[in-house]
């Protein structure tokens, strides 16, 4: 498979409307051939872990460990998960992790791991720093994202860990989403309004700088397609 | 006794009506003065009976407190789960409602404090103020109902001018404290693409004024939330309304 990016991308323009805030949508973001190639790897190919948080631990579990759990397991995990949500900090949505995995050499064949090559070395670190101005950037990570029904990412900033990262970024690859569906990657000011929120769009680049107050809005019962999506950070160290 | 609410006197007219120029939405904090929103937060909160909003299709539906009050949990959930099989592919709302009306086999509450809200909604005071703010000098009216949108409720996205009638601004005065960012239920403004341009949190006392027509929705309550998202929903009309 040979990724490519939209090869009509007007990156002077692209760099002009990323200024002003910080964050843009850019559609059209890789060629045809390559987006589509990772859609059918996401729904269909990839070995999904669950992930979420306990406070500031990250749980991850498998589709086999998910499978094996009793309807009543599973209505008291996610009640656990709501319950904090109320109040904290929290996640919950399957993903796929394609730093780690590339590392470890897990799943030999996915066409993941070759699309996270072309991240790093396939010439869209330089991309990144001719839209952001920011010529620091100098490697990036990745997880592929799965977000359904009642799945979210509550308000956060990146600001822990934030030093070496300059951006974040979604690829996202979700196909005929709906407004009411929920699931945007929402961006708030100081008092908690939503400034700007971008729907889940196939093929789109959703790229912002960090810290920003950001969140993945909670995907309602009746979504009718996952939310799916490549997505990490740019750092320059 | 009926109650008699005021306009906080210090809203900043000039300001709130180029916000609205420019953006076709404006909002007003604080908007009763005094302990007006303190009051009919407690009525609301503790005194009103819930019927409940939703529409099949083109129609909308309303169940009285009493119909809903006699359904078992079994059938609740049955009926959510058309609800949401309906919303997946098509325009659908869902929420706990208390229309303000003086029909008697709807309203439990005639002469209570949301109908003196009403009056003065209706009354000169207001409609100068939202004439000014939005420059629809013809606005004669204002209809209005009590909405809780509880865990998973929603608005789907509209753009409110599907029923004409003369309705050229739609409201909300926002009767919710402390609400937290990742609970939903924000009153979002579209553009034609479907990304959103503005999202409102539920808020107290402030009242969320918007032309018609414009895209924008509720999104979902989360099925994680301490406190009811409660607030009288409305529209400005330019003929009076059947219900006044």
């Amino acid at each position: 498979m040979d990724f490519k990016l939209y090869e009509a991308l007007d990156r002077a323009a692209l760099a002009k409307a990323f200024k002003p805030a910080g964050r843009m949508q850019i559609r059209d973001f890789l060629a045809a051939e390559t987006a589509d190639a990772l859609y059918d790897c996401l729904i269909r190919d990839v070995p999904w872990n669950t992930v979420y948080n306990e406070g500031k631990e990250t749980v991850v579990v498998s589709q086999a460990e998910a499978d094996a759990l009793s309807p009543a397991e599973q209505t008291a995990r996610s009640q656990v998960i709501f319950e904090n949500a109320r109040s904290g900090f929290q996640y919950v949505y399957k993903s796929y992790p394609m730093l780690d995995a590339y590392k470890e050499g897990r799943d030999p064949g996915l066409i993941l791991h070759p699309f996270f090559e072309f991240l790093n070395f396939g010439g869209v670190i330089e991309f990144l720093r001719e839209i952001s101005g920011i010529d620091e950037i100098i490697k990036m990570d990745a997880q592929a994202t799965w977000y359904g029904p009642h799945q979210f990412l509550t308000r956060h900033n990146d600001m822990p860990r934030a030093e070496a990262r300059r951006l974040a970024y979604v690829i996202n690859l979700t196909k005929d989403w709906q407004p009411d569906w929920g699931g945007y990657l929402q961006f708030f000011d100081e008092a908690g309004a939503i400034v700007q929120a971008f729907m889940p769009r196939f093929n789109t680049l959703n790229l912002f700088a960090v810290p920003a107050d950001h969140s993945v809005g909670y995907v309602s019962a009746f979504a009718g397609a996952p939310r799916l999506a490549i997505t990490g950070w740019a750092y320059d160290a | 006794m009926p109650v008699e609410f005021e306009l906080n006197p210090d809203l900043d007219r000039k300001a709130l009506k180029a916000a609205f120029k420019k953006e076709r939405r404006v909002l007003l904090p604080d908007f009763l003065a005094g302990d007006g929103a303190e009051q009919l937060f407690a009525f609301i909160a503790t005194r009103l009976r819930w019927g409940l909003s939703f529409n099949e299709g083109k129609k909308a539906v309303v169940y009285t407190p009493d119909r809903l009050a006699s359904m078992t949990g079994r059938r609740q959930r049955d009926l959510l789960q058309k609800i949401f099989a309906r919303a997946q592919t098509g325009y659908q709302y869902l929420y706990k409602c208390f229309p303000i009306t003086t029909d008697p086999a709807v309203s439990e509450a005639s002469g209570e404090i949301i109908h003196d809200l009403l009056d003065f909604l209706n009354g000169d005071a207001v409609l100068a103020l939202i004439r000014e703010i939005s420059g629809v000098t013809e606005l004669a009216a204002a209809e209005a109902e009590v909405a809780f949108f509880a865990q998973q409720h929603f608005a789907g996205r509209h753009d409110g001018g599907a029923n004409g009638g003369g309705k050229r601004l739609a409201f909300e005065l926002g009767l919710t404290r402390d609400w937290r960012t990742d609970w939903g239920g924000y009153l979002q403004f579209f553009d034609e693409e479907g990304d959103v341009v503005a999202g409102i949190p539920p808020g107290f006392n402030t009242l969320t004024l918007f032309a018609l027509p414009q895209d924008h929705n509720i999104s979902m309550v989360a099925p994680f939330t301490d406190v009811a998202r409660l607030a009288i929903s409305g529209r400005f009309s330019n003929r009076p309304a059947d219900n006044a």
